[in-house]
């Protein structure tokens, strides 16, 4: 893919694409706790850690989609299952088409130059002993396209994500951590990606400046077009900034479906537990009892039937006996509960898109 | 039961007064200025939150009360009174007696702040080492008494537990119960809530907010997170690098904010936003370099208010309603707020 | 052979990896008078190593029978030996022999090790397990007994020396730089670059070896008084380099023979041996003390 340095506005993006950009199917995800060998000597059965079961989503061109899980929820494994960090043991992931793990060497590595990666820990991700412009060109040199003027490509990232020119010479340590997570911007929109998987962009970062990342992504998706996949776990934020949410419990969607349908009107109860479980910054509207009493179980130790039955205000026997599958109110509004909470839907009308 | 030193008289009305207090960090490009004349009130039985963002100081002022700052930390002026007793001037013996006795600390980490090779009944009965008379199963008793108090099942077993045996949410109730194991006038809990997830930080807060009832204790509670702060605080003390820009009573601060950067830090909170916005607010700017602060008010550079005087001379406090202050020129003579 | 622990290196990896570091430690190494006499004493001793030839007063195999034992004085500043050779003269020519062979074969040794760690951190499990393995039980065989039976196998000389010491110093290089690797592979950083599509052999020597190889160097340093001693050791036991070589052994033993006759030879082959030791151990320390963060003293 020879390709001169592309200016900033050069993707046009239709406003309700159908254009499916990236198709997770049935993913599974899995560590192993104990090697083969030891797992013999032990007796133990299952030496593996389930931490993404069965995910399924479409994520369409131009769109952005949250991500949502507190920890233990499999969502950060998920993302780097997804950029190929991490392999996968089921399902399959299609991009454009394409899968790009079993494809041959080629197909993975055009892949990475589509799909672009921003860490959670700002400074950290940055290599400590590499200048701030070795960083954002690192993605040209690995894909061998240095024949491009390493030193515009620089100067023009730095531009796009609001850095004065002078921090290319500084080092990670330097930084502070906005400026540091504009780097990791900047190095993710190197080689104009059309899918970016952000981790946590806003962790560590105070209010005031949470908006400064978050408005300049967005500023970059309309000028590059891209699709966003946001993993997070701040509720506060994905309301303003994502069209899609999928919510996650122990490495499986528990609900998906368009932002404002599921802040509106939750489904599932670990949803609306999650909503409720947000301080409001107001006095006036203190909770008076807690949402959600408990803890994740671990995922060693999966609880049978819903695995969120543990938790649940409104378990019922066959929470405990059986689990829960994909089930749809709309064509874009999904859940896994028995006994979803209906009655806020009661004042939806039709089916949504 | 207490085997403290002189008796403390428990008729003051604020638990902790700091007045005026600064403190500097030697560093080898010179002397950072932490915080300057930083004046709390921590009522008795009140809970008082201490809001502020990275670089505001409001760790330094936990570790200043607790006298427990680093080396290269030194209190350049002011005063610090817990129960009437000048804390200053106090001898480090005396010192070391008053903390996790009669003020104690809940950390952000519960990782980092409990021993990671003692078991739980260990460290809980350390704490009661001043207590000569009551024996040694009775401590025992009392810690499983206070972890059933906070929420941990099965008391008595997961006292021969080691921390790493715990989960996050667990670590920081056993904190907690750690804090609160002598009933301690006052606790300060430095972000116990932001290593959590979002439904074990609302655990928590309920689980202070019954406690608050028991303890007759006041809490100073830091948090950069206004959401908790609103559900917890009587009071609230707002911090900006390194000075009190505005404290109040919590509807006050919350509902008539008096000093800008209250107003544009309410603002920028995505939760209190009630539209869905894609461009969310920010306050531009950086926060200043405490190796060169600004002369005139610190918030100036930022402030979409200011005029010249800010940039110039710097706000006394101007009141803005009954126990509400804000440092801010434009408070002056007034009668908004 | 004393090598720091692995949580040592890990910790001083983190420290270290802020570049920009060299010139802050030369300016803090300044106010440390014991980093600072290291440093002296070692540039001394490698000062005198390379301009050995132009600074011996004297040729140091020249046998002048005439005078022999001749006690130190203007004229010979150690004295001279048995067979009249000056002393002072043979301690110069003898810092050529044991920092040429101590640098060169830890050289070597780092060499190794490092790409044999760097394949046991990075590469799959089963490498390393078996590399851990050969590891091991090279480092476990005591080191004089390792070199005595190879001198005594293959005769002594300087290619049997080194090949002992290259064979004793590797398994412990690569087990820190296994170390090193481990704690750095998992790094945010290292996954953002795996993330770009970075091939394993760009991730090994561009982002991961500049970020652990800089404790690794101090700490070979601070091992070349160690094979500077064993040479010696070696070479009094009658296993190492052979004469006319004139090492700091060899003074050590022709001196011992003659230490009734003339004690200042074994003085005089013992001085620059203690110097080296000292040296290079007070600056190892002061600078790895120095990229210690717990014991940072001003926050």
């Amino acid at each position: 893919m020879a390709e001169v340095s592309l200016a900033p506005a050069q993707r046009i993006v239709p406003a309700n694409s159908d254009d499916t950009l990236l198709e997770v199917s049935h993913l599974h995800v899995r560590y192993p706790l104990l090697g083969p060998i030891r797992a013999k000597l032990f007796g133990v059965s299952n030496r593996f850690l389930d931490a993404v079961l069965d995910i399924s989503f479409r994520l369409r061109r131009g769109r952005t989609l949250a991500l949502v899980g507190e920890s233990g929820s499999g969502k950060s494994t998920l993302g780097r299952a997804i950029i190929g960090l991490v392999p996968t043991a089921g399902g399959s992931i299609r991009f454009e088409g394409v899968e790009p793990f079993r494809s041959a060497k080629t197909g993975t590595k055009a892949y990475h130059r589509d799909v672009a990666m921003m860490f959670q820990d700002p400074i950290s991700s940055l290599s400590p002993r590499r200048t701030v412009r070795s960083l954002v060109t690192e993605p040209f040199v690995v894909h061998q396209l240095s024949n491009r003027d390493l030193e515009a490509e620089a100067k023009r990232l730095l531009g796009m994500v609001g850095l004065p020119l002078d921090f290319a010479g500084r080092y990670p340590h330097q930084l502070s951590g906005g400026q540091a997570r504009r780097v990791g911007v900047a190095r993710a929109i190197a080689l104009s990606p059309k899918l970016i998987i952000a981790d946590e962009p806003t962790a560590g970062l105070d209010v005031s400046v949470q908006g400064e990342i978050l408005n300049l992504m967005n500023r970059l998706q309309r000028q590059l077009g891209l699709t966003y996949l946001i993993i997070t776990h701040n509720l506060a934020v994905v309301r303003h900034v994502s069209d899609e949410t999928a919510i996650m419990y122990m490495g499986r969607f528990v609900e998906h479906g368009p932002t404002s349908d599921i802040f509106a009107h939750p489904v599932h109860p670990y949803t609306a537990g999650l909503i409720a479980a947000q301080p409001h910054p107001d006095p006036a509207r203190r909770r008076t009892q807690v949402a959600l009493l408990g803890e994740v179980p671990s995922m060693a130790r999966r609880p049978e039937g819903c695995e969120f039955h543990t938790r649940c205000p409104s378990a019922k026997e066959l929470c405990r006996q059986t689990r829960p599958e994909t089930q749809a109110i709309s064509s874009q509004h999904l859940h896994r509960c028995h006994f979803p909470l209906l009655e806020s839907l009661a004042l939806v009308s039709g089916g949504k898109c | 039961m207490a085997a403290a030193a002189e008796p403390v008289p428990a008729t003051t009305a604020n638990v902790l007064e700091v007045r005026d207090l600064s403190v500097q960090f030697r560093t080898p490009r010179g002397p950072v200025l932490a915080l300057r004349k930083v004046s709390v009130d921590v009522p008795r039985g009140s809970i008082v939150g201490l809001v502020g963002e990275s670089g505001s100081g409001k760790s330094t002022l936990a570790l200043a009360v607790m006298r427990l700052m680093p080396a290269n930390a030194t209190i350049s002026e002011g005063s610090l009174r817990f129960a009437g007793r000048d804390l200053l001037s106090l001898p480090a013996s005396e010192m070391q007696r008053l903390r996790g006795d009669r003020i104690s600390m809940v950390f952000q980490d519960p990782m980092t702040s409990l021993n990671p090779v003692r078991t739980i009944g260990m460290q809980m009965v350390d704490i009661q080492y001043r207590d000569r008379q009551m024996s040694q199963p009775d401590k025992r008793r009392k810690a499983a008494e206070m972890l059933r108090r906070v929420g941990i099942p099965d008391c008595e077993r997961q006292l021969d537990r080691h921390p790493h045996q715990f989960s996050g949410g667990m670590r920081q109730r056993i904190a907690i119960a750690m804090g609160i194991l002598e009933k301690p006038e006052l606790l300060i809990a430095d972000e116990p809530t932001t290593a959590l997830d979002v439904t074990l930080e609302a655990q928590i807060v309920q689980l202070l907010r019954d406690l608050r009832g028991e303890l007759n204790g006041s809490i100073l509670f830091i948090s950069h997170n206004l959401g908790i702060i609103a559900e917890l605080c009587d009071y609230v003390v707002v911090l900006y690098a390194g000075e009190v820009v505005e404290q109040g009573p919590i509807e006050d601060i919350f509902h008539r904010p008096g000093h800008p950067y209250t107003r544009a830090l309410l603002e920028c909170d995505p939760a209190r936003i009630e539209e869905v916005c894609r461009e969310l607010p920010t306050i531009s700017g950086d926060v200043p370099n405490l190796l060169r602060v600004p002369s005139g008010c610190v918030f100036a550079p930022r402030c979409s208010h200011a005029i010249d005087r800010c940039r110039n001379e710097h706000p006394a406090d101007h009141q803005a309603g009954p126990g509400h202050f804000a440092r801010c020129h434009l408070l002056q003579g007034a009668s908004d707020g | 052979m004393s090598a720091p622990t692995s949580e040592a290196i890990v910790a001083i990896t983190a420290e270290a990896a802020a570049p920009g570091l060299a010139a802050g430690l030369l300016r803090r190494l300044r106010s440390d008078p014991l980093g600072l006499l290291g440093l002296c004493l070692v540039l001394l001793v490698v000062f005198c190593a390379l301009t050995a030839p132009w600074i011996e007063p004297y040729n140091p195999f020249k046998i002048r029978v005439p005078e022999r034992f001749h006690a130190p004085s203007l004229v010979h500043i150690f004295g001279t030996d048995d067979l009249g050779r000056d002393v002072f003269s043979r301690v110069i020519a003898g810092s050529q022999i044991a920092l040429g062979v101590s640098v060169s074969s830890i050289a070597t040794a780092l060499f190794l090790g490092l790409i044999l760690g760097l394949c046991a951190g990075y590469g799959p499990r089963w490498l390393d397990n078996l590399l851990l393995l050969i590891f091991d039980s090279l480092y476990s065989f005591p080191t004089v007994m390792l070199g005595l039976t190879v001198v005594t196998l293959f005769g002594p000389s300087l290619e049997t020396l080194m090949s002992v010491v290259i064979t004793i110093q590797t398994p412990g290089y690569a087990r820190l730089i296994r170390t090193a690797t481990l704690a750095t592979k998992n790094s945010e950083y290292i996954l953002a670059i795996r993330a770009l599509g970075s091939s394993s052999g760009r991730v090994l020597m561009i982002h991961i070896l500049p970020n652990i190889i800089g404790p690794i160097l101090i700490i070979a340093s601070m091992d070349i008084p160690s094979v500077i001693t064993l040479e010696a050791g070696l070479t009094y036991l009658g296993m190492g380099i052979p004469p006319p070589a004139a090492s700091w052994g060899r003074i050590l033993q022709e001196g011992f023979d003659s230490i009734r006759d003339a004690p200042w030879i074994v003085i005089a082959g013992g001085i620059p041996l203690i110097f080296t030791t000292l040296g290079f151990t007070f600056l190892g320390e002061s600078l790895r003390d120095l990229l210690d963060p717990k014991l940072r003293r001003v926050v």
